[in-house]
């Protein structure tokens, strides 16, 4: 394949979109689809400032590609990308891209929603948001424990995301 | 006795204050054993271990599997991407 496979899925520099588009590769596909998660200036109700994403490397890099993979394999997608930002990111920049192409549009759509769903999921990657009063909290998601016993993961696989830990703590 | 150092990641930096512990276990003992000791050594992290999952390196490990000793493990709990 192209150079690019080997490109580093989780980024702690501005994401990049031109070399994840992969034009000129492809001539059978007449898809792209490309989802850009951008910071949002809230949550709830409440302000937000500014975000941190930290991600366990080892793990996200590998789990990323094998969601490409799978994802690409059970919708006959050609090719596959997801980029994941770390770092300390302002309100509009890019978190999170993904691309798809396909040699048509629906399977592109259906693959770039599906590796988007799957990344926010599976992969070991955390956001804590600052907010405009000092304080500052993580999102808690998906329990990602392979061995989860029930009792202890009320809200895997649940969709209402975005639970607060119960521990918030201020900042200066 | 030999030792586990647990890593910490997301939330659980916070919570702990620290980025790793190590704990004493009995080698070979199972990662649940070790996740006990760690409980035990810091109570506070007690009840967010149970939504944690735990890896080795790249790879995924489950509470019964077996550590030799002197290993890393990196504790990885709910996450939040996108």
């Amino acid at each position: 394949m192209n150079g690019i496979s080997d490109l580093p899925r989780i980024q702690d520099q501005p994401l990049q979109l031109e070399p994840l588009l992969a034009w000129g590769a492809h001539p059978e596909c007449g898809g792209l689809a490309l989802f850009a998660g951008t910071v949002r200036d809230h949550h709830d109700a409440k302000p937000v400032l500014s975000l941190t994403y930290t991600a366990y490397a080892p793990l996200a890099e590998k789990q990323i590609r094998d969601i490409e993979r799978a994802v690409a394999a059970k919708h006959g997608v050609p090719y596959l990308r997801v980029v994941h930002r770390v770092g300390a990111l302002a309100i509009g920049e890019v978190a999170i891209y993904c691309v798809a192409r396909a040699p048509h549009r629906a399977e592109a759509f259906a693959a770039c929603k599906e590796a988007v769903d799957r990344t926010k999921h599976e992969v070991p990657i955390w956001k804590e948001e600052f907010y405009a009063d000092g304080s500052s909290a993580f999102v808690e998601g998906c329990c990602i424990r392979p061995d989860a016993e029930a009792e202890a993961t009320p809200h895997r696989h649940a969709h209402a995301h975005h639970h607060h830990e119960a521990h918030e703590h201020r900042h200066g | 006795m030999t030792t586990i150092t647990f890593e910490f990641n997301g939330q659980l930096l916070r919570l702990a204050g620290a980025a790793t512990q190590a704990v004493s276990v009995p080698a070979p003992a199972t990662l649940a054993a070790a996740l006990d000791a760690l409980a035990v050594a810091r109570p506070e992290l007690a009840a967010a271990l149970a939504r944690c999952a735990c890896a080795i390196g790249d790879r995924l490990i489950l509470r019964r599997d077996t550590l030799q000793g002197g290993e890393t493990v990196a504790l990885l709990p709910p996450v939040a991407g996108g």
